[in-house]
């Protein structure tokens, strides 16, 4: 992969347009690559805002993490 | 909570992530079982002394009894293609799903919370059973930096590698006014 293309898909991975996965079926070998371009980049890994297809699911994770971390105390 | 109940970590994104942060033992602190199915394991930490891939084998060394490696068909084959030189991408995440599977399979009533990177949970449709929910990465990080915050009491490691001070969330509060300081899960 040419490093103007690998600077464009980070680009877009970081601002949420393509996913993880999507990066590892286009060249990127581990998550540590990725990390890598982002800091090069000067950007952030991205942030996945309450939305899209989970959002059931991740709102009972957040349930479940706040109950196990309470019960920590 | 009664029923068994596990955090399970379903990609290297999230354990790359902690680990080049030096936070895996963030993962302990909700106190629940870590499993890490095997495939994921290996394809975070079979290139020696690359980043972060130490750290992970160190770190489950030395907490085997809250960590456990979930060993799968789909590693087995990781394992064969790593020592033919074939491709073994996408093999952690199909070792998830065994490994979920049978976890289920194995008690009715056992509950996992998967562990996942960002982007994947926004945008990609994940298992639907009532058993399982769901966590990205950042969120998970920023529900351990608020538990840390609401705690009433604070210990911290006093400089000297032997002494532990303990104050109150309120006296550190006060001892840390107006020092720079960042959050970890920034963002969001």
């Amino acid at each position: 992969m040419r490093d103007i293309e690998k600077e464009e898909l980070i680009r877009r991975y970081a601002a949420r347009e393509i996913t993880w996965r999507e990066l590892r079926e286009r060249g990127f070998e581990d998550y540590v690559q990725v990390l890598a371009a982002l800091g090069e980049l000067g950007l952030r890994p991205p942030i996945a805002p309450m939305d899209g297809p989970n959002v059931e699911a991740r709102q009972r994770g957040l349930a479940r993490i706040r109950e196990a971390l309470q019960s920590r105390k | 909570m009664t029923r068994s109940f596990s955090l399970i970590v379903t990609d290297t994104s999230p354990l790359l992530t902690l680990a080049l942060a030096d936070a895996l033992d963030s993962l302990l602190r909700p106190g629940l079982p870590v499993r890490v199915p095997d495939a994921v394991y290996i394809e975070a930490t079979r290139v020696h002394g690359a980043p972060g891939a130490d750290a992970i084998v160190e770190w489950i060394n030395t907490h085997l009894d809250e960590v456990r490696i979930v060993p799968t068909d789909v590693g087995i084959e990781q394992q064969r293609r790593i020592e033919e030189g074939r491709s073994t991408r996408g093999l952690g995440e199909q070792a998830a799903i065994e490994a979920l599977d049978r976890f289920l399979r194995t008690d009715p009533d056992a509950e996992a919370l998967l562990l996942l990177e960002d982007t994947d949970i926004e945008r990609r449709r994940a298992i639907v059973d009532e058993r399982l929910s769901l966590i990205s990465t950042r969120d998970f990080l920023r529900e351990i930096e608020q538990s840390v915050c609401d705690r009433s009491d604070v210990y911290f490691e006093g400089g000297d590698h032997t002494t532990i001070v303990h104050v109150s969330q309120a006296q550190f509060a006060k001892l840390t006014k107006g020092a720079p300081h960042a959050r970890f899960a920034a963002g969001g």
